[in-house]
């Protein structure tokens, strides 16, 4: 014991000696008759209790040794993910869910798990499915037990995927730096979200008590894994469905996949299938599952966004149907452009264009020859007769194409061209069909004269004579064959069609400079509203546009534009040797292409996705002469199946940062919601619009849980014996609390106790001077 | 034609005997200097190569002319009047889309008419090639050097080129060179025949005037003809 309010020792000498004094004085000046041994005692008594208060001003203290050794954490993580609730009859007669299993075991009637957790450590309790949830504090439960009254305390199940990884990073930075026990894991080891991260989990330097959960063996269940099919289809094309499908437990049996249009539930297609019992080679196994691929086709035969459904029946004992459908969205659009040129002579002109079209991946180029003459001939070995005066082009000479027989086969077409065809070539049924097909249809046609489409017999008196955007003179028009170069006129020089170079400038030098044509027609006078987008240098206009009815005209008034390919093979600047080929895919597709036409199109990364999943959504815009666009402006609006809209940023590199396409531009967002996404996007670059484009996208609850849900045991064995920690069936868990090692010695430090307060002091002083009024009373001095 | 008789026609012109006949092809090289230089125009031409060494280039003098009257007589293509002579180097190759290349023995090209040939051939021209008897080996040669990548693929005679406007058995045999058959070779880029090489068929003096071969039978000749009309149609079509 020790002072610690410093006095200097006269100080308290003299107190002492005040007190006695004073109290010596006092007893000895009583003039009462007092037996000398009494006055002592009260003198004794009376000092006694003055110098134990006096003692209490000196702040009197005793030193001990206190224990400040820190509790030592348990964290246990529960997993609550969809796998959880899943029931393993064949293990469990009761047939009770995992979860249940787990709540049974923390908190049943005799609570002796927990308990003996307790008495060993400081528990934390953690649901968790991809990140830790809210610990979870079992005192309650305690609580309630001890003092004799019920309490159901469970943990339910909550969460679409698995992260294991990610839950014991969290919990080991929440206690970090403290004394831990380590981790007591209780889950099936279902973990679905990435790479396992086992590396990173023993850096953490914290022993893993594993309890596995649920039975080794898979249950039986079969599934549609994914769907690959591409993002777009065209209308009358066929368009390929691949549908993985993996089957535990269903080895041998068949069944029956089908695909149906969402809105009509139309049957589309089907395959009946039987599930392979040994695994491909190319396909790493899993257990006994097997996956296999199935490929169903659908033709659509309208443009929209369309939702397709993929389904496989519930079978006998399946774990779950919830992964035996998939939806998703398909947009279709209009297929290839379908091409039809019609020529009335064999010359290099067809030769070349022919070619140029054969090679554009967006064109399906059909290409005929029609001839009169040979027909005439009686030879019987002129093939031509044979085919009607077409000359063969294909392999059977009797596939050689021909004009469409009936309007609804020249409907198919997008475009006809009409190369150097007279009076003798077409029927009156055949004109009639052709204007149909341009002035009500709203198709466009391109002519492409050479000697006879603009002389007197040619289409002058025929009924495509209206859709010509000349008045052709009586007498034909005069031809010249005479080398001239071309030159753009003031509509010409920003017109979509002839848009070949960067600049004005540069695009007037290549028109400028390319090879010279060899043939012009002159003598016509344009129709009331056709315009003149190309000339000679004399200004004999020989790019003559109009619109026909609804649909477009466009007249080449010259021959020779086959040397744009062939004819600049020799010159040095390279950006010649695609010119040709490039006028001719903007010609076609500026002549196919409505005004209010789009440029552009959207796309998702996937055709159908999950809750929980971010889906990618990829916008491309493209100039007037279908260039890509750089530096447009496009917006993205998304709604949800629920809720309002809500714009995305869009960027003009890829997701992932690394440099796009020019013209491409990249959002995303993460679907959080069951249904249809419906995206809209627009698009702006200056002051030209760019078109809205719809896509839509399917997400559908989150399934991973339900792919591999049997207990990994393997994983959680290795979890543990990787960590420090230890595996336990649940089954065995009850002994998992006397095999956490917890390593830790206790930690004492000196601490003063203040004594002044202690009750003893009071008893003592009030015993003392209740003693001493007493004895007084006894003696009669009161 | 045969060896000896090459070598006595070379020895009645060295006694001046047959004097004409050089002077024929003097007068007709004369006159292809003169349309050289014409454009092909939108008619239809076929330019016969002059190539730099050996072989006899300047052979089938009347072949051209009559097979573009035979095409513009028989078929709708315009065509034009005349053979065109060019060199593998002119600048105005490009013109031609079609070429014609006879010979007699070993031909010879040089490093840059080689590569002109290639560019040619692979950026949209078509070469038809005459065996006019002994061309075979100094071709193949020339032609390997061309594309070396590949051989001469024989033509079946289920290939268009017999059937794209008459309806030809396959390639007719026109004179006799050596007792082979005639056969049909091709060379192809891209999917697209680039080179017909016609060995010991001889279409080409199957075209020529009557006078130059009296001894062809006339049916012999509409053969040659014949095919001769499916060449340019194919090459046109395809």
């Amino acid at each position: 014991m020790r002072f610690t309010y410093f006095w200097p020792g006269w100080a308290v000498a003299l107190g002492i000696a005040i007190v006695i004094g004073t109290t010596a004085f006092i007893y000895l000046r009583l003039n009462r008759p007092l037996q000398a041994k009494h006055r002592f005692l009260l003198i004794a008594l009376r000092i006694l209790a003055a110098s134990l208060l006096l003692g209490c001003l000196l702040a009197p203290v005793v030193l001990e040794k206190k224990d400040i050794t820190p509790p030592t954490h348990l964290s246990i993580l529960v997993d609550t993910s969809q796998s959880m609730e899943l029931t393993d009859g064949k293990i469990s007669e009761t047939a009770v869910s995992r979860l249940s299993r787990v709540n049974q075991l923390l908190f049943d009637e005799s609570g002796q798990f927990l308990q003996a957790l307790r008495n060993r450590c400081q528990v934390h309790l953690y649901p968790f499915a991809t990140r830790l949830h809210q610990s979870v504090t079992p005192e309650q439960a305690f609580n309630a037990r001890s003092q004799g009254t019920s309490f159901q305390f469970n943990i339910e199940p909550e969460g679409t995927l698995t992260n294991i990884g990610t839950a014991l990073r969290e919990v080991a930075e929440a206690w970090k730096g403290q004394q831990s026990g380590g981790v007591v894991l209780i889950t099936d080891g279902a973990h679905n979200a990435g790479q396992f991260p086992l590396d990173e989990i023993v850096a953490l330097q914290m022993p893993i008590y594993a309890i596995g959960v649920g039975s080794v063996e898979p249950p039986r269940d079969i599934q549609i894994q994914r769907i690959d099919v591409t993002p777009v289809a065209y209308t009358g094309h066929e368009s390929i469905i691949r549908v993985t499908v993996v089957q535990t437990g269903y080895a041998g049996e068949t069944t029956r996949l089908s695909l149906r249009e969402v809105n009509s539930n139309r049957l589309v297609d089907a395959a009946t299938l039987t599930f392979a019992a040994e695994q491909p080679q190319n396909v790493a196994p899993s257990h006994s599952q097997t996956k296999q691929v199935i490929e169903l086709k659908l033709t659509p035969q309208t443009e929209g966004n369309f939702q397709y459904t993929v389904a496989l029946p519930t079978l006998e004992d399946e774990l779950t149907n919830e992964n035996n459908e998939k939806t998703f969205s398909l947009k279709s659009v209009k297929a290839k452009l379908n091409v039809f040129y019609l020529e009335g002579k064999p010359r290099w002109e067809y030769t070349f264009l022919k070619r140029a079209l054969e090679r554009d991946p967006d064109i399906e180029p059909t290409c005929a020859i029609l001839s009169r003459k040979a027909s005439k001939q009686a030879s019987p070995d002129i093939v031509l007769n044979r085919l009607n005066g077409y000359y063969p082009q294909r392999s059977p000479a009797s596939e050689t194409p021909h004009f469409p027989r009936t309007r609804a086969e020249l409907l198919k077409y997008d475009v006809l061209i009409l190369g150097d065809l007279t009076d003798e070539h077409l029927t009156h049924t055949q004109q009639n069909a052709i204007v149909d097909f341009v002035e009500t249809h709203g198709k466009p046609i391109i002519f492409l004269p050479s000697q006879n489409m603009l002389g007197t017999n040619g289409l002058r008196n025929t009924e495509l004579a209206k859709l010509l955007p000349i008045h052709i003179p009586i007498n034909g028009c005069h031809r010249w064959d005479t080398e001239f170069t071309v030159q753009l006129t003031q509509s010409g020089e920003f017109h979509p069609m002839l848009q070949l170079g960067k600049t004005p400038g540069s695009n007037a030098a290549l028109w400028r400079n390319l090879p010279a044509l060899s043939r012009f027609f002159s003598g016509f006078r344009l129709r009331g509203g056709a315009n003149s987008l190309m000339e000679t240098g004399k200004s004999e206009p020989i790019l003559i546009f109009q619109g026909a009815g609804l649909g477009k005209s466009l007249l080449i008034a010259a021959e020779g534009i086959w040397n744009w390919h062939f004819g600049v093979r020799n010159f040095k600047d390279t950006n010649h040797h695609t010119l040709y080929a490039r006028f001719w895919a903007q010609a076609i597709r500026w002549m196919a292409t409505h005004t209010d036409a789009n440029r552009l199109y959207l796309t998702t990364d996937a055709p159908t996705s999950a809750i929980g999943n971010t889906v990618a959504v990829i916008a491309r815009a493209y100039s007037e002469t279908y260039q890509p666009q750089a530096g447009a402006t496009i917006q993205i609006q998304v709604t949800p199946p629920e809720g309002a809209p809500f714009e995305l940023r869009t960027r003009a590199e890829a997701i992932d940062g690394t440099a796009n396409n020019a013209g491409t531009y990249n959002a995303q967002f993460e679907a959080l919601q069951k249904g249809t996404y419906h995206i809209r996007a627009i698009g702006v670059a200056g002051n030209t619009t760019l078109g809205e484009e719809k896509i839509d996208i399917y997400v559908h609850p989150q399934l991973a849980e339900l792919e591999a849900p049997q207990l990994n045991e393997n994983l959680l064995k290795q979890l543990a014996a990787q960590t420090g920690g230890a595996y336990f069936a649940i089954t065995d868990a009850e002994s998992l609390p006397n095999n956490i090692e917890i390593f830790q010695n206790p930690i004492f430090v000196d601490a003063e106790r203040e004594l002044w307060a202690h009750p003893l002091i009071l008893i003592t002083v009030v015993g003392l001077l209740g003693t001493e009024w007493f004895l007084r009373k006894r003696m009669g001095l009161i | 034609m045969s060896l000896n008789t090459q070598l006595m026609e070379h020895q009645e012109m060295r006694t001046g005997k047959k004097l004409w006949k050089p002077l024929l092809v003097f007068l007709c090289l004369l006159f292809c200097v003169a349309v050289r230089t014409q454009q092909a125009g939108e008619q239809f031409a076929i330019a016969q190569i002059h190539y730099s060494g050996g072989g006899d280039w300047y052979g089938d003098a009347t072949t051209i002319s009559n097979w573009l009257r035979i095409l513009r007589t028989r078929t709708d293509i315009e065509t034009a009047e005349d053979r065109v002579i060019l060199k593998l180097t002119d600048h105005t190759l490009y013109q031609y889309p079609m070429l014609y290349l006879v010979g007699h023995g070993n031909i010879r090209l040089t490093e840059s008419e080689v590569e002109a040939l290639r560019d040619y051939l692979r950026h949209g021209g078509f070469l038809f090639a005459n065996d006019d008897y002994g061309l075979d080996k100094s071709f193949r040669r020339e032609m390997r050097r061309v594309f070396p990548q590949q051989e001469l693929q024989p033509i079946p005679n289920t290939h268009p080129i017999y059937h794209c406007f008459y309806d030809l058995p396959g390639l007719p045999k026109i004179h006799e060179h050596d007792s082979e058959p005639a056969q049909g070779f091709g060379l192809f880029h891209e999917g697209r025949m680039v080179v017909y090489y016609a060995y010991s068929a001889d279409i080409g003096d199957g075209l020529e005037d009557a006078a130059v071969h009296p001894d062809d039978t006339p049916q012999v000749r509409e053969l040659a003809a014949k095919m001769a009309v499916n060449i340019a149609v194919y090459a046109l079509t395809h």
